[in-house]
């Protein structure tokens, strides 16, 4: 777990290298900008949708923090 | 009265804004509410859980970049759930303490209408389910956003929970930092939460028989600790990803104590030595700590002027052995100004927790001389969530965007399970053989929305 720990922070480390060279001017946002292009478009239809997967599923979170508040017996 | 002052408000706001040659639009907006309601019914085949859920979100953003959210969600839910023995081909009588003890303090109308519940009969060859299953729950939550200087941003929330038999409450933080004309944005969040159990019937001991009941007292808690460290990247004019490290550390009661396991001798179903109406069953016990770490990758990319690409890949892994890869695609597609269509394609798959058990052996499981029952495995578990399985989900999304902020959708998502688990062996001609050890689940639900200023 440690392994993949420090390997998972090293992606994120080089992805938050390489993004000093990438990214856009303010005024070519237009696209980014459309609701369609948010990054969580429905929070209630991704809220619903973690709550069944997590008392279906052994897995939750990732996106956000998980699960959480359920019995789900 | 109140309506008519909120639209001289407004009048007088726009009114403002036109002196102050502001864009009127923008301004008009400021300061309402942004209301989201939606409401699901979720179905699984086969008479299982049911569930209604409505919810309600009030937003409210203020001029300084701030933003309050508010959220009331409710849930009611009824049906049966598996209470974890083996499907067998003779039938199972099951006496249900949780119901037992609801019906303990019944009326005689009560009693007519609901005492088949205290005690049922699984016919052979059939999915050991629990009738009773019946709860409703209520969640709040709400939520500050701050932007501070330097490009920071705070986000503090809290939310409560709760059902008949279970109450949790959590608290949580992050801070992000925009970066690089806020094409990059570094975030970092924790979020604490407290659960406490209260099962219908008490908490029953580890591993104990199930005809015996015997409890260790009333109630117990659970914590849990989730520290999030996250990178959003804005690649290009069309591409935005989102990368995030998510590390959980849950400690406390971690089993369901509904549920038992069967005790079979060469596949065959024994009697209780303590109880000759009962078939030997035991409560289920997990370990009281899970460490879990999760990878998470989204990617969002623009096509043409209207379109979207939604890719998103999981990869969750934890100390109770089990591991498991999300795969999530939704494509945005808006052929008019005022509707688009949304299909989605989920797959998921997972490995069994190392103390999963579809059911336990006497002998090298469980030891009984004469009238004592001993478990020798120190944890065990035969819920179906903790088996290995992929699953996969379909679902359309139908939406009209009426004006800015004002939208109704509607969508229907059907999910199926496939079985991946290795068969536990059993004799041949005995009760569980040729029997399913693992039960596929299949569900559906529908969800509407509407979504407008305030």
């Amino acid at each position: 777990m440690i392994r993949l720990i420090t390997r998972s922070l090293l992606v994120l480390l080089t992805l938050a290298g390489i993004s000093a060279c990438a990214g856009v001017k303010p005024w070519e946002r237009d696209l980014l900008a459309k609701p369609q292009m948010e990054l969580d478009s429905d929070p209630l239809q991704t809220a619903f949708d973690e709550h069944i997967y997590f008392s279906k599923e052994a897995s939750s979170g990732g996106r956000g923090f998980g699960g959480g508040g359920c019995g789900c017996n | 009265m109140q309506l008519k002052d909120k639209q001289l408000g407004k009048r007088l706001a726009l009114a403002t804004t036109a002196l102050l040659g502001a864009h009127g639009q923008a301004q008009a907006a400021d300061g309402d509410w942004l209301v989201s309601s939606a409401l699901l019914y979720y179905s699984e085949s086969d008479d299982r859980v049911e569930a209604v859920e409505p919810v309600l979100n009030l937003r409210r953003e203020y001029e300084d970049g701030s933003a309050l959210n508010l959220r009331v969600v409710y849930d009611s839910l009824t049906g049966s759930s598996p209470n974890g023995a083996a499907i067998a081909n003779v039938p199972q009588t099951f006496t249900s303490a949780s119901a037992a003890d609801r019906l303990a303090d019944a009326s005689a109308e009560e009693l007519a209408e609901y005492g088949s519940r205290g005690s049922y009969t699984v016919a052979a060859g059939e999915l050991p389910l629990d009738p009773s299953f019946e709860d409703s729950r209520g969640v709040l939550s709400a939520g500050w956003t701050q932007p501070l200087s330097n490009n920071y941003t705070l986000n503090v929330g809290g939310s409560y929970s709760s059902e008949g038999d279970f109450t949790s409450m959590s608290a949580n933080a992050a801070i992000a930092k925009d970066l690089n004309n806020k094409n990059t944005t570094l975030s970092l969040g924790v979020n604490l939460e407290f659960d406490s159990i209260e099962p219908n019937g008490g908490i029953p001991v580890a591993l104990s028989t199930y005809a015996d009941h015997t409890t260790a007292g009333s109630d117990d808690t659970k914590q849990v600790v989730d520290m999030m460290f996250g990178v959003t990247q804005v690649l290009n004019r069309r591409w935005i990803t989102q990368l995030n490290l998510g590390f959980s550390q849950s400690s406390g009661y971690q089993s369901d104590p509904y549920k038992i396991l069967t005790v079979v001798d060469n596949g065959n179903l024994i009697t209780d030595p303590n109880n000759p109406d009962s078939y030997l069953y035991l409560y289920e016990n997990r370990p009281e700590d899970r460490q879990k770490l999760s990878l998470y990758w989204q990617n969002k990319v623009a096509i043409g002027s209207e379109d979207a690409v939604d890719i998103g890949y999981r990869y969750m892994t934890d100390d109770w052995g089990v591991n498991s890869h999300t795969l999530d695609l939704t494509y945005h597609w808006q052929p008019l100004e005022h509707f688009y269509l949304e299909p989605h394609l989920r797959y998921y798959t997972q490995t069994a927790a190392d103390f999963y058990e579809p059911f336990l052996n006497a002998g090298d499981e469980v030891d009984i001389s004469g009238s004592t029952v001993t478990a020798l495995v120190a944890e065990a578990s035969s819920d179906p969530r903790l088996a290995a399985f992929s699953a996969n989900t379909y679902g359309l999304k139908a939406g009209f965007p009426l004006a800015q902020d004002e939208e109704i959708s509607i969508r229907l998502e059907y999910y199926q399970q496939q079985d991946d688990n290795s068969t536990k062996a059993v004799a041949a001609g005995s009760n569980l053989d040729g029997m399913p050890q693992f039960t596929e689940l299949e569900a559906s639900w529908i969800q509407v929305g509407y979504t407008f200023r305030w």
